[in-house]
């Protein structure tokens, strides 16, 4: 009897023992362990989370930089002015950023300013003939007006690479809806993309290029997801749809030849006129689908699809400022071909309607050239900044910018702010962000934030020393959020801001 | 009840509460394991599969609602890929409003405006819309504009 009581006892022992053994054990468990991954972000400051920190959400990290930049001020106050020496700038030079990221139309004034005194500098136009360059075109899906002979039909929820051909939705500048009847180019079951071509604009062109290059191992669909996200899949088919159309006509009733191409995040919804699948459209009355434009506009609206998907479908978060998802997109196009490519920066460099170098706003979109323009410089220079403690080749920075700009909580230039004053402790908010980009594309300095990075390849690409400098001051004196102007005078020397000023507006001067 | 028997029954019931307690272990562990996911793998079908993901109820504050009509403080924002864009307010709790234009004028007229923090007076409509493959539900706030006021 002793006996069986000493035995029960034991094993009510070994049982609290377990439970307490185990219990201890899950407590281990459900402490985090640091992990190298990315936060989810949750941080809507201005600076203290990372992009590189060991917190689970809510953003507890640990910046690893200490910067290398050499300036100390750099505005971040009104009415400030920051004083820069370079020897390599002939010259004294004032800077006049409005460092807003508000894409505030609303324009803030600078005040009295010298005068430019130097000679305007002759416009080098680069690559004269150059086509407009617009991605993406306005879309109306309600109360449209339906084309002679429109027939609405049922959607097919999943298309396949069985349906060789389906009539699409599409619309008139005019915004009259119409049939676009196409036939399958490319696609198989393994495909990533189908791609339609509009009946009767098949052309001679090799369709299987263009879907090899989206489809490959080190392609366009692999190159964009690895670096944005993977878009949504509404259709259920595992596929992006691609539609290269050429009959549209714009408002007048003209070809458009100056849109590449387009999505449109309606196409993703169960409602009226939409196509309810991942698709986005290119213009073959822009040029060849080969050409090299072309193939770039593949991942760019691509990054659309992406990013509308992720943040507002799949994480329920408020869209990305205009200014910003283009930026993201013209920069996809160097993340899935590896160029960047030179379009852009031949316009940043003709400067070819004075617009930039008269204030032109980095942070208002008006979905011009120059716009396109500039948010791809900009967030180039993000990027190299973001990377500004790596010393190899640019081929081996990291795109964790892009990827935490996706995730974060805010859609708007706060988001960008966050991520890379954390990162990069050079800077302080998004007013020295913008200030530094606009004196980089002065100075283009080897290190530091007034250049694009420490990688020489990169620097020479971006180096926009022919761009047109000098502005042509007008009487409002005002800029528009993220616009700069740049004066060229001895007369800068003894500058002092005028006291009424838009709590916006940085000064920088350079060679006092 | 002989010895062995006994030793038998005493090993069985430890290795029953080991086994036991492993498994509430392993739940524990996978729940943590899904607190830190970052961000859901939206191309896994099995991932989404029968699953509906809302954004944010639109929580409105009782003080946004006078007699009927929606009064709403925000900054207005151009958002989405270009020439599809979208004028919204985004107020400070967080809430997203799509401003719907009477005409061209009106919106041209906002288009000026982004940037600014501003005071709407209008009509509220909650829209519900739902991806092609019915397993997302996106609410949208929509606002007609009756008046409005540049704050700053």
């Amino acid at each position: 009897m002793i006996n069986k009581i000493n035995i029960l006892v034991l094993v009510l022992l070994i049982a609290i023992a377990s439970f307490f053994v185990l219990n201890g054990c899950s407590s281990d468990d459900s402490d985090p362990t640091p992990s190298t991954g990315t936060e989810t972000g949750t941080d809507t400051g201005t600076g203290t989370n990372t992009g590189t920190g060991t917190g689970t959400g809510t953003g507890t990290g640990t910046g690893t930089g200490t910067g290398t930049g050499t300036n100390t001020g750099l505005g971040t106050e009104t009415g400030a002015v920051t004083d820069i020496t370079d020897s390599a700038v002939t010259g004294k030079y004032l800077l006049v950023v409005n460092g807003s990221g508000s894409s505030q139309e609303a324009a803030e004034s600078y005040g009295t300013v010298p005068a430019p005194k130097a000679k305007v500098i002759t416009k080098k136009v680069v690559n004269p003939n150059k086509k407009k360059m617009i991605k993406d075109r306005a879309f109306k899906y309600e109360n449209v007006k339906e084309a002679p002979n429109f027939k609405k039909k049922t959607v097919k929820k999943t298309l396949t690479h069985a349906d060789t051909t389906y009539t699409f939705y599409g619309w008139y500048g005019d915004e009259t809806v119409y049939n676009v009847p196409a036939t399958l180019r490319y696609g198989s079951a393994d495909s990533k993309c189908l791609i339609y071509v509009e009946n009767g604009s098949e052309g001679t062109y090799d369709w299987n290029t263009v879907g090899t290059a989206f489809d490959k191992a080190d392609g366009v669909y692999s190159k964009v997801t690895s670096v944005y996200g993977t878009p949504t899949d509404v259709d259920s088919n595992g596929k992006v749809v691609i539609l290269y159309y050429k009959n549209y006509k714009s408002a007048g009733g003209a070809a458009d030849d100056s849109t590449l191409g387009f999505f449109s995040s309606a196409d993703l919804y169960n409602q009226a006129n939409s196509n309810q699948m991942e698709i986005f459209y290119m213009n073959l009355n822009w040029g060849s689908p080969q050409d090299e434009q072309m193939m770039r506009t593949l991942s760019h609206e691509f990054q659309h699809m992406i990013n509308h998907g992720q943040r507002k479908i799949v994480n329920g978060k408020t869209e990305m400022d205009t200014f910003l998802d283009e930026g993201l997109a013209e920069f996809a196009e160097f993340v899935a071909t590896g160029s960047f490519g030179t379009s852009r920066i031949d316009t940043m460099k003709s400067d070819a309607n004075s617009k930039i170098k008269n204030g032109y706003p980095l942070c208002v979109w008006k979905g011009q050239d120059e716009d396109y323009a500039l948010v791809y410089t900009f967030m180039t220079y993000c990027w190299a900044q973001y990377n500004y403690d790596k010393t190899g080749s640019y081929a081996e920075y990291s795109y964790q910018l892009f990827q935490d700009m996706i995730k974060h909580n805010n859609g708007d230039y706060t988001g960008l702010q966050s991520i890379l004053t954390a990162k990069n402790t050079s800077f302080k908010d998004f007013s020295k962000i913008v200030s530094g980009y606009w004196v980089a594309n002065l100075l283009n300095q080897a290190t530091g934030i007034y250049g694009y990075g420490n990688d020489q390849t990169l620097r020479n690409t971006f180096n926009l020393s022919s761009m047109p400098k000098v502005s042509s001051l007008d009487d409002a004196k005002e800029l528009h959020p993220g616009g700069c102007i740049t004066i060229k005078s001895d007369e800068v020397s003894s500058f002092t801001p005028a006291a009424s000023i838009g709590s916006n507006i940085r000064f920088v001067r350079i060679n006092k | 009840m002989n010895k062995k028997a006994i030793i038998n029954l005493v090993i069985t019931i430890t290795l029953g509460i080991f086994f036991i307690m492993c498994g509430n272990s392993k739940q524990l562990e996978n729940k943590t394991t899904n607190a830190k996911e970052p961000i859901p793998n939206n191309n896994d079908k099995l991932h989404n599969k029968n699953k509906k993901t809302a954004n944010k109820e639109p929580k409105m504050k009782q003080e946004y609602l006078k007699d009927g009509i929606m009064q709403i403080e925000g900054k207005l924002r151009l958002v989405g890929a270009s020439r599809n864009a979208r004028l919204i307010i985004s107020t400070d709790d967080e809430l997203d409003f799509y401003l719907i234009f009477k005409d061209n004028n009106e919106k041209d007229t906002f288009m000026k405006l982004q940037g600014k923090r501003i005071k709407i007076n209008g009509e509220l409509q909650i829209k519900t819309k739902t991806t092609a493959d019915d397993k997302y539900t996106i609410i949208e706030n929509e606002l007609t504009i009756n008046k409005y006021e540049i704050v700053s």
